[in-house]
């Protein structure tokens, strides 16, 4: 898949849009492609070497890698207290090699989907886990970049542990996209999960990092029967790089946290990884 | 936190600022205006600061351009008496204005950029000669809006607003300037997606 290189990265700051918009033209931010198909592209693997044993806890990371980019500094973090012997890994910003590599280094079964191309890679959220994933599907996000055109998804699984855990891992869009429409999203993949019986994790890049935006994400998922497990898990990063603020989460029902973090060691990225432990569902 | 308050600060207006009564040709007039522009963000309404910068031309008799600057966008009118020579208390006007803004922030989904035609009937009723005037003014707009992307052709998201919006106003004489205390409201009506939060703009400008 060929699609333009962006001359606006991200599009993260209002600033850096202030600047594509100067001259009122699209020239300065190219189109990006969009993968609209429900049912993919779509990457799944396998890598556990066994049946994993229940144990006493149920660790959950949710982990933005910026592009993939680092995928060796993110496996060296994870092979690391407390990060290490992770369930349930949600990753964003992802490319499919990078996630399998993980996968491969990790030990773990993951099911991966791009949302869209960006910087010529696909761009997209995975699920991993020690846990068998039995079932899959993507959650396309609405509302598109207003600059570069690009749209977001949630990656749904099914794991096997217990009596079973549905959980989403998801980014959503950056303020360059009103919080109207993120909230929009956000309720999107709640709707998703709506349907769904027994225990549910929903985690990721929520992009709150401007005001009102998270403390009315908080409120919309605390409409769903939703609880925010990650609250000992703040300051994920950073706002204009002046001030840190918290834009990964992991949200719960029907779970029951035990305690949350932020990663502080390398992580190789611009957000800091968060851990959440639960009593095993 | 603060650099993105900043940073949305001004990033649309629906001021009126406008009396009835057009400045003489070859006059002008200059007002700087610190608002508070009320709009929907996310669920919530929000409040933002909003500095304005007026100018108004005179033409010709009874005609005159107002010129609007706010930090990420402008708007141009031409102003036209209707009703109410020099000397009378109740003077009617018309004008039609053009305005273009973006809004990188205080646009709460994808309405980035904007045009808006803005034709307003102003009603301007002078308590005293030289004293304190009251303005009402109806200010219908018609609105395209969108991403940044209809530039390259991505136009799905587009859509018009009709805001059938209005404007009460106070001129007060203040040491050989003019104290202006202004509140709009703007109901709002997005063809396709039915009826909008409203926005507010209050404030206070000097004209020098």
């Amino acid at each position: 898949m060929n699609a333009g290189r962006s001359l606006c990265p991200r599009a993260q700051l209002p600033a850096l849009a202030l600047a594509c918009a100067a001259g009122l033209s699209a020239a300065g931010c190219s189109i990006e492609e969009n993968y609209l198909d429900p049912d993919g592209p779509r990457y799944a693997g396998d890598h556990r070497t066994g049946e994993p044993a229940a144990g006493s806890r149920f660790l959950v990371v949710s982990y933005n890698l910026a592009y993939g980019r680092e995928v060796e500094a993110a496996i060296d973090a994870l092979g690391r207290e407390p990060l290490a012997e992770v369930d349930l890994l949600l990753m964003q910003e992802m490319d499919p090699d990078g996630v399998d590599r993980i996968a491969a280094a990790l030990g773990l079964a993951y099911v991966y989907y791009p949302a869209s191309v960006k910087m010529g890679m696909d761009w997209g959220n995975a699920v991993l886990t020690r846990w068998p994933i039995t079932s899959d599907h993507k959650v396309l996000l609405p509302h598109a970049d207003p600059y570069a055109d690009t749209r977001r998804i949630a990656v749904a699984a099914h794991i096997a542990v217990g009596g079973g855990l549905a959980v989403y891992s998801t980014h959503a869009a950056t303020p360059s996209l009103g919080l109207g429409a993120r909230l929009d999203q956000a309720e999107a993949i709640l709707e998703d999960a709506a349907g769904l019986a027994g225990p549910t994790l929903i985690g990721g890049d929520l992009n709150t990092g401007d005001p009102d935006s998270a403390d009315q994400t908080l409120e919309l998922f605390g409409e769903h029967g939703f609880t925010w497990i990650s609250d000992g898990a703040t300051d994920t990063g950073s706002a204009f790089g002046i001030t840190d603020v918290t834009l990964d989460y992991v949200f719960g029902r029907d779970v029951e946290p035990v305690a949350s973090e932020t990663y502080t060691g390398e992580a190789g990225s611009d957000h800091r990884p968060i851990w959440v432990e639960i009593v095993p569902p | 936190m603060t650099a993105l308050a900043v940073a949305a600060a001004g990033c649309t207006s629906y001021s009126t600022r406008m009396d009835a009564t057009p400045v003489a040709p070859g006059e002008r007039e200059v007002g700087l205006a610190v608002d508070l522009l009320v709009v929907e963000r996310g669920r919530d309404p929000i409040a933002l600061p909003s500095p304005e910068l007026s100018v108004q031309r005179g033409l010709r008799p009874g005609v005159d351009l107002v010129g609007k600057l706010h930090l990420t966008g402008a708007e141009l009118s031409t102003r036209f008496a209707l009703r109410g020579a020099a000397g009378a208390r109740l003077r009617l006007a018309a004008a039609g204005g053009l305005a273009l803004g973006y809004q990188p922030v205080s646009n709460n989904t994808t309405d980035l950029v904007y045009a808006r035609a803005i034709p307003r009937l102003i009603v301007e009723y002078q308590l005293a000669p030289s004293g304190v005037s009251l303005i009402a003014a109806a200010s219908p707009s018609v609105e395209l809006t969108g991403p940044l992307t209809m530039f390259a052709g991505v136009a799905g998201a587009a859509r018009w607003i009709l805001r059938p919006g209005s404007t009460l106003a106070v001129e007060l004489p203040l040491s050989g300037r003019r104290l202006w205390l202004e509140i709009t409201a703007q109901p709002a009506y997005a063809l396709g997606d039915g009826w909008l939060a409203p926005s507010f703009q209050g404030g206070a400008a000097l004209w020098f």
